[in-house]
Parts: C-alpha cells; sequence; structure tokens
C-alpha cells in the first residue's frame, strides 16, 4: 500500500491514476449504448478508425489526439448519411469501413515508410505517457458523457427499450441515435489511447 | 400500398392478414415510425405531428431485451410525462388496474409473454393514450395467456383508452374479441 502511494508522488503515475478513475467512471456508459444500439460492429470500425489516423499522424507528424478524433467523426458521419436504416447497427456498412481503414492504414504506412510498430506502440499508449492537456481532454468527454446521460436519463431509457415505442412517444430518436454514435466515437478514440493497456 | 380506411370515435379495429401482408407496416406507420410517401393519416382530424404527444400507444411484439432490462415501474412509467409529479401514484395506478401489482419490482425481461402485455396495456394507460395500437398481441402467448390479454382488451373502457387498434393473425383471438375487422391480403 505504502509503495501505492509512493508511486502516486509521480507525476505520470497520478495522471495515469486519475485518467483510471475518470475513464472507468465514465466510459462504461458507451459501452451500454454500444450494447443496446447494437453497435458492436461500429465500434470495431473506430477503433479500425483510430488505426487509420495513427498512421495519418505519424505520416504527417501531426498530433495522434486530434487526428483520431477526425477519422472517427468522419466515419461516424459517412456511415450516418450512407443508412437509410441504421436501426440493425450499420453491420454491413462497419464492416465495410473497417476494411477501407486498414487498407488506407496499411498503405500510408508503406508510402509514407511509417514503421507498423510504431503505429500501433502509439495506439497501445500507456496511460502512464499522459500529458496534462491528454487529461483535460479525457476529463471533458467523460463530463459531456455524464451530462448528456443524466440530463436524457429518460429519453435513453426509452430508446433503449424500444426505438419504435420511443418515437410513438415523440422521442426525437433520430437525433439522440446520432449524438450517442458521436460520443461513441469520441470514447473509442480516447480510450485506445489512454486506457488500454497497463 | 395505398391504403384508405376510417374508424369512427371509440370504436375498435382488427387488422388482419397473413405474415408479410403488411399488417405491421401498417401499424407502424399509424404510430409515426414510418411516414407515408402520400396522403394523410388523421387521428381525431390531425395529423400525427399535430397530436399531443403520447397519444397515441404503440406495443410492439418485440420489447425490451435481456441486457440492462428495465423495471416493470420504469416501463409503466416511459410515458408519463417528466413535469408529472404524481408520477409513482400513476404508475402504481396503471398496474393495479391490469391486475398486476404482485409485479412491482420485478424486471420486464423476466415476464412472461402475458405479463408483458398486461404491463406493456398498464404503460398506455399510465401515459393515459387516446389509441392503442398493438402488434400481434398473442403472438407465442399460450391457451390461458391469450385469454388473459383477450379479456382485459375487452374490459378496457372507452374512457380508459377511446380507440384500440390490433393486428394479429390469430383467427380465434379474432373472433373472441368480435370487433370489426379490417383484412389485409389473404387472410385465410
Amino acid at each position: 500500500m505504502n509503495n501505492l502511494f509512493s508511486a502516486l508522488t509521480l507525476a505520470p503515475v497520478l495522471r495515469g491514476f486519475i485518467a483510471m478513475l475518470i475513464s472507468g467512471a465514465a466510459f462504461p456508459l458507451c459501452g451500454v449504448m454500444v450494447l443496446r444500439l447494437n453497435l458492436i460492429p461500429m465500434r470495431y470500425m473506430l477503433m479500425h478508425g483510430v488505426i487509420l489516423g495513427g498512421a495519418i499522424s505519424l505520416a504527417l507528424s501531426l498530433p495522434l489526439m486530434p487526428v483520431t478524433v477526425a477519422v472517427n467523426l468522419i466515419l461516424v458521419f459517412v456511415l450516418l448519411a450512407l443508412s437509410k436504416d441504421d436501426t440493425q447497427g450499420f453491420g454491413v456498412g462497419s464492416a465495410a469501413a473497417m476494411a477501407v481503414s486498414m487498407a488506407l492504414a496499411s498503405l500510408i504506412i508503406h508510402k509514407a515508410g511509417v514503421t507498423a510498430n510504431n503505429t500501433l506502440n502509439l495506439l497501445w499508449g500507456s496511460p502512464f505517457a499522459l500529458k496534462t492537456s491528454d487529461l483535460m481532454l479525457l476529463g471533458a468527454i467523460s463530463i459531456l458523457l455524464a451530462v448528456y446521460v443524466i440530463v436524457n436519463m429518460r429519453t435513453i431509457l426509452a430508446i433503449f427499450y424500444n426505438r419504435e415505442v420511443a418515437q410513438s412517444l415523440g422521442i426525437h430518436v433520430r437525433f439522440h441515435y446520432v449524438v450517442m454514435v458521436i460520443l461513441i466515437a469520441l470514447v473509442i478514440a480516447v480510450a485506445m489511447k489512454y486506457s488500454v493497456r497497463f | 400500398m395505398i391504403f384508405s380506411f376510417s374508424l369512427p370515435a371509440g370504436g375498435n379495429l382488427l387488422i388482419i392478414g397473413g405474415n408479410g401482408a403488411g399488417k405491421t407496416t401498417l401499424l407502424r406507420f399509424l404510430s409515426g415510425n414510418l411516414l407515408p410517401e402520400g396522403g394523410k393519416i388523421l387521428i381525431g382530424g390531425k395529423t400525427l405531428n399535430e397530436l399531443e404527444p403520447r397519444t397515441v400507444c404503440y406495443v410492439p411484439q418485440q420489447q425490451d431485451s435481456v441486457m440492462f432490462p428495465l423495471s416493470v415501474e420504469e416501463v409503466v412509467g416511459l410515458g408519463i410525462p417528466k413535469s408529472e409529479k404524481q408520477h409513482a401514484k400513476i404508475i402504481a395506478a396503471a398496474l393495479k388496474r391490469m391486475g398486476c401489482e404482485n409485479l412491482s419490482g420485478r424486471s420486464f425481461s423476466t415476464l412472461s409473454g402475458g405479463e408483458k402485455q398486461k404491463v406493456s396495456i398498464a404503460r398506455c394507460i399510465a401515459q393515459n393514450a387516446k389509441v392503442l395500437l398493438l402488434d400481434e398481441p398473442t403472438s407465442a402467448l399460450d391457451e390461458s395467456s391469450r385469454q388473459a390479454v383477450t379479456q382485459i382488451l375487452k374490459s378496457l373502457s372507452v374512457k380508459e383508452i377511446p380507440t384500440i387498434i390490433t393486428v394479429t393473425h390469430d383467427m380465434v383471438f379474432a373472433k373472441e374479441l368480435g370487433w370489426q375487422s379490417l383484412v389485409i391480403g389473404d387472410a385465410a
């Protein structure tokens, strides 16, 4: 126990510990959304979107986090725009986007001479390598997620119960669906960097 | 599909037809889940967009899932406005009306098919719906549950829910209700 407390006096460890606490408290909310909205294929697509973001980031020497967030948001908006019926969780669209993301990432890695291992190292990043700005971004997304869920709890419950029932209750199901999908995209983009490997 | 029918206020209707005839599709139009390519759907002279929220209560075939299920009270309370202060009392009264006070505190997903139908109708009573739309309420129900659902629907007064529209391919259920029927496609 003493070792733990002494480790927490080190700034990187403390930042990692705080990141774990914040993400552990908030991110499971997105897990519930993924399961209840049948978005597991989309979750995998977003994880591959982060790989593409990592490759672009390394190839162009851009900061990782904004690029991965942007790539994931673009993927989500493309799927939303192309899908006529989103009740099945973009299964086929997600699979296609996942394959395209990996293909593009492979091309970029090959053409730009980026070491594939470096891309993956960026993705399976350590929470102990977090900067204060990273922690602030993590906190901001967590707060956004928690506030959205708390303010719209009854609406979300109705949508999770049955989308058609929610629609007949006058709830703007499509709007909330889009908001939840965007939140999932943001959370996966940051979680891949912060919370995967310890 | 081109469709036209009218129902007098306080009237109930059975929509009968075989699989794939378009019964559920019609119900989804009436509930606002699908938008017609042309024409109008009027309830009490108002389009669906002009109606007060929660006027129409839709009970689909598939409800809830095993993962993160809602409680019976949460399901019944879905249609009650957030501003309503008598929330718990309304839920209790609706459950009592359906004779399922004993289900309080249970998870919705653990209920039997017949119990789920009762709780769903309690939800519609709690939200003070004027039109109840039921999609195959007796599918996957055993004989006694089917009879219980039939009795509940027959016992609902015009004051509680003025209009009930039920989709079914269960001819025994349709005969027991004895309401006027609309046949789509080949009902045999």
